[in-house]
């Protein structure tokens, strides 16, 4: 539902261009999470099994039920509400956006635990959770210089968002099943077996992380969490205390210019996080001196206090925030050239910088904000040109 | 061009989905009123997937399916898996001590030799889940075998279904002997939340009453039912229940185990194997002592890691695998010098200085110390360099050249050799130590150690002869229980080197029952002292 301002109560305001209300409702079904048939006993080749009764043929496949058939399974429902303001200003030299949304999903779907006996699998995808989406939109566009020769754009746009998982558990036709503390992301290394990192929590955001609080380290170089060693909590009988951290951004944010002045273009496009944190596995599994001389360590593992093994602490989570120019490109078009309808040459980069205080390779690791060697995004390069003959 | 202008793209459609947001609301509802309108159609005809409709047909899709009820016995007896670690690192005869930071894991294998698992542990779910996996498909073949048409059943059904049985009680029993008060599921189409737990004397009751109905329409052993439950298996189940029937129901029933015993080396089905650790070989579908076994295949069937997880890392080259050993899991001190030197099957244990196939001393890369393997595990966990190589290893499973991870042995579980120190240890407490010593001495000689004499026959000293007999065979946690609840003398309980106290009481005869299962299943309780 809509209500352009403009048309009454704005009529007169001439630097309005014009101004619309808006407020929206909907429910939105979503069954992305639903593989075909995931209603129904299927049986799949499993495993190999050992066959002495044909010898020609030992290890034949097994033929199992492959999953635990839901025959409820519906689309998840995300009802949403929204309400926003479009506005154009000072002769559409400034406009936007701002919209605000509180959505609720219901029925989530997921892979929740079950019992097993009497179910065969640990898991069973149905509909029982729900979550929130809160987030505020912004976005804004002004042509700062507009004339003949030189036009300058400038659109940004910023988003926050927060997502909170309201309910993990409850029942499926009369079975309960649940989910709370989800591991959604464990870590890696030698000696980190089953350590887990990120759980899905309910009454927090997704991905949350829970782990010892580091505060140095004594003597002898062993860490120290809240203030004790391990082996200090060890010998007075007591858990090392565990902290909840939300690791997710505060806000995206991205800033595009165009410019064009006669024949040249220029455009750039600056994007970036701000306020997310990003645990650095890798650095953990190498700013040890633990491993030495068997396998390489950082240099600054050598000048490190810390002299014990590999703990995972929130001493490896690092700022994750960022700034990329994600892409710019400059641009000559060669006019009323003889036998040619367009030409055009450009130089345009992508992933030309990026500016951040994370020490991994790359900051921009999707959840679970687990840095295991991601591959870090490619620098390229392009020289082109766009030919198009009359 | 394209590219660059990609993120403006992307704003204006979403602009665009906004302008049409009044439109989209109509269209919603209108959808919303069709949808119940489709789900009829959803139960359309399914071509491209295997369905209970179009499968279980042919002799072969049968037997298939009925290998799914077997497949979970590829996750119970060997290293690294969840059952295995719990029965083993609880008990004396095998330690994974935390060398540095390598097998440090949260903290996990200290806490099981401690006797302080927690219900988080990653083993104790994985070792749940493949106990419960067993039963529940045991319970979905048999469902499936009851509702054939009886024009469609195979010829053997019955046979069929009763080794289907005697197959699910091997998976219960090792289910109730780890965590005690478990839900007995034995209808595929139970209501979930009607799943309750039963005590370990309801279990015991049930096990018993369904294995003496069902044994007896077993197969005999022949090589095309290799690692299937034969009759003389299943008389080792029920074996098994009786020797620590005192455990579960506090009544001993030595007489009845023994009984079963007998059953088994009466049969003249089996011979000691005259090499002990012929046994364990690579190819050991040959042993004539094996009497239910899991088969395994380094390339078809994974689930035999024993080599990965004790040899040293510089063992790949001793024994020409493709993947480098983990060097963790080793035996404690004092379990290793009950073997005497004389004793064949000390050669289980790998020790001393390694070489590789070609014969050069072989280095501990990671420290270059001579890799020299130590018997001496002093501490539960040291990051000292010569920590790394401490230790004894076991060979006992052969390791397999030409691989990494999984190995070709077929896992034993159950053994001739195991039915004898049953018979020697029933008739024993059952009063009758000339057919004890008689059945010990088949042990002692094959493993070229003096036969008794019978003062020698006492009872730690069976113990400690079924300890060098079975070592690492997953039977040492309930031996010490047994031993400790018949004796009342803490086998299980006390303190041991390295690192672990007196027990505060005897909740630890049993594991906590698993996290993930007390969140899914409110009916559970927690066993005491969790």
């Amino acid at each position: 539902m809509a209500y352009r301002l403009k048309r009454d109560l704005l009529k007169d305001v001439d630097w309005v261009t014009d101004m619309k209300l808006r407020i929206g409702y909907g429910v939105v079904g979503n069954s992305n999470g639903i593989n075909p048939y995931e209603t129904l006993t299927l049986f799949n080749a499993g495993t190999r099994y050992y066959d002495g009764s044909n010898q020609s043929y030992l290890y034949p496949n097994s033929y199992s039920y492959s999953q635990n058939p839901n025959p409820d399974l519906q689309w998840e429902e995300r009802i949403g509400r929204n309400i926003g303001l479009d506005f154009s200003l000072f002769n559409d030299r400034l406009s936007g956006d701002v919209n605000y949304y509180n959505d609720k999903t219901e029925h989530m779907l997921y892979s929740y635990g079950v019992p097993t006996p009497p179910f065969i699998y640990s898991s069973i995808e149905a509909n029982v959770g729900s979550m929130s989406n809160k987030g505020l939109e912004i976005a804004l566009t002004g042509k700062v210089i507009k004339g003949d020769g030189v036009n300058w754009t400038v659109n940004g746009q910023i988003t926050f968002v927060k997502t909170k998982v309201l309910s993990l558990s409850g029942t499926y036709d009369g079975y309960p099943v649940a989910s709370n503390d989800i591991v959604t992301g464990t870590a890696a290394g030698r000696g980190l077996t089953n350590t887990n990192l990120t759980y899905l929590v309910q009454g927090d955001p997704l991905n949350m992380f829970y782990l010892p609080h580091y505060t140095g380290v004594d003597a002898n170089g062993n860490e120290e969490f809240d203030g004790k060693t391990l082996a200090q909590y060890s010998a007075a009988g007591e858990a090392v205390p565990l902290h909840y951290i939300d690791p997710n951004p505060k806000f995206n944010y991205g800033l595009t210019n165009t410019f064009s002045y006669k024949n040249w273009s220029f455009n750039f496009f600056l994007r970036g996080v701000y306020g997310d944190k990003i645990y650095n596995n890798v650095l953990m599994d190498y700013q040890t001196i633990t491993r030495l001389p068997a396998a390489n360590t950082t240099v600054a593992a050598i000048n490190s206090p810390i002299k014990d093994g590999l703990q995972i602490s929130d001493h490896w989570l690092e700022p994750g925030s960022y700034l990329r120019l994600d892409n710019a490109s400059l641009g000559y078009t060669f006019k009323n050239v003889k036998g040619f309808s367009n030409l055009r040459v450009y130089v345009a980069g992508n992933n030309i910088f990026v500016i951040t205080k994370y020490q991994g390779l790359d900051p921009e690791i999707s959840a679970p904000f687990i840095d295991q060697n991601t591959y870090p995004k490619a620098r390229t390069f392009t020289l082109g040109t766009n030919i198009s003959f009359k | 061009m394209g590219q660059i202008f990609h993120l403006n793209k992307k704003n204006l459609i979403i602009k665009k989905m906004k302008k049409h947001f009044i439109i989209i609301i109509p269209v919603l509802l209108l959808a919303m009123l069709i949808v119940p309108g489709c789900t009829k159609q959803l139960d359309s005809k399914v071509y491209d997937q295997v369905t209970e409709d179009n499968f279980f047909k042919t002799p072969q899709q049968v037997n298939a399916t009925l290998a799914q009820a077997y497949t979970p016995m590829t996750g119970i007896p060997m290293p690294p898996d969840g059952a295995f670690n719990l029965n083993e690192v609880s008990s004396d005869e095998l330690i994974v001590p935390t060398r540095g930071n390598d097998w440090y894991d949260g903290g996990k294998w200290q806490r099981y030799w401690t006797h302080t698992t927690l219900y988080t542990d990653a083993d104790v779910n994985s070792a749940w889940s493949s106990y419960t996996s067993g039963v529940t498909a045991c319970n979905f073949v048999l469902n499936l075998l009851t509702s054939l048409p009886s024009a469609d059943k195979p010829a053997n059904a019955s046979q069929v279904t009763a080794e289907i049985k005697v197959l699910r009680a091997y998976y219960l029993l090792g289910l109730m002997d780890l965590f005690g008060n478990i839900p007995l599921v034995t209808n595929f189409n139970t209501k979930p939340s009607s799943v309750v737990q039963s005590t370990p004397s309801q279990v015991y009751a049930f096990l018993e009453s369904e294995l003496l109905a069902n044994i007896p329409l077993l197969q005999l052993p022949s090589p095309s039912n290799f690692g299937h439950m034969t009759k003389y298996g299943g008389y080792m189940v029920l074996a098994h229940l009786y020797l620590n029937a005192q455990i579960y129901t506090g009544t001993p029933q030595w007489g009845k185990a023994g009984a079963m015993a007998d059953t088994v080396i009466n049969s003249g089905a089996y011979s000691l194997q005259p090499n002990y650790l012929d046994n364990f070989i690579v190819a050991n579908q040959g042993s004539v002592e094996n009497i239910f076994v899991v088969p395994f295949n380094n390339l078809y069937i994974g689930g035999n890691s024993w080599e990965t997880c004790t040899l040293h890392y510089s063992n790949i080259y001793t024994y020409n695998l493709t993947g480098q050993p983990n060097n963790g899991y080793c035996s404690p001190t004092g379990f290793y010098k009950s073997f005497t030197a004389t004793d064949t099957r000390i050669k289980m244990w790998e020790l001393g200085q390694q070489y590789s196939s070609s014969g050069a001393k072989l280095t501990d890369l990671g420290t270059g110390l001579l890799c020299i393997i130590s018997p001496y595990v002093l501490q539960l966990s040291n990051p000292a360099d010569s920590f790394r190589l401490a230790g004894a290893r076991s060979i006992k499973y052969a390791p397999q050249p030409g691989t990494a991870n999984n190995t070709s042995n077929a896992g034993v579980i159950y053994r001739l050799g195991e039915a004898y120190l049953i018979k020697a240890e029933a008739a024993l407490r059952s009063g009758d130590a000339a057919s004890a010593l008689t059945a010990v001495n088949f042990i002692r000689v094959r493993a070229g150690v003096p036969a008794w004499g019978t003062a020698d026959l006492t009872l730690p000293n069976l113990l400690a002869e079924r300890g060098r007999e079975m070592a690492w065979e997953t039977t040492r946690r309930d031996d010490l229980i047994r031993f400790e609840v018949a004796d009342g003398i803490p086998y299980f309980t006390g303190a041991r080197i390295p690192g672990k106290s007196q027990d505060p009481d005897k909740h630890t005869f049993l594991f906590p029952i698993p996290q993930a299962q007390m969140i899914t299943n409110s009916n559970l309780k927690q066993n005491p002292g969790y």
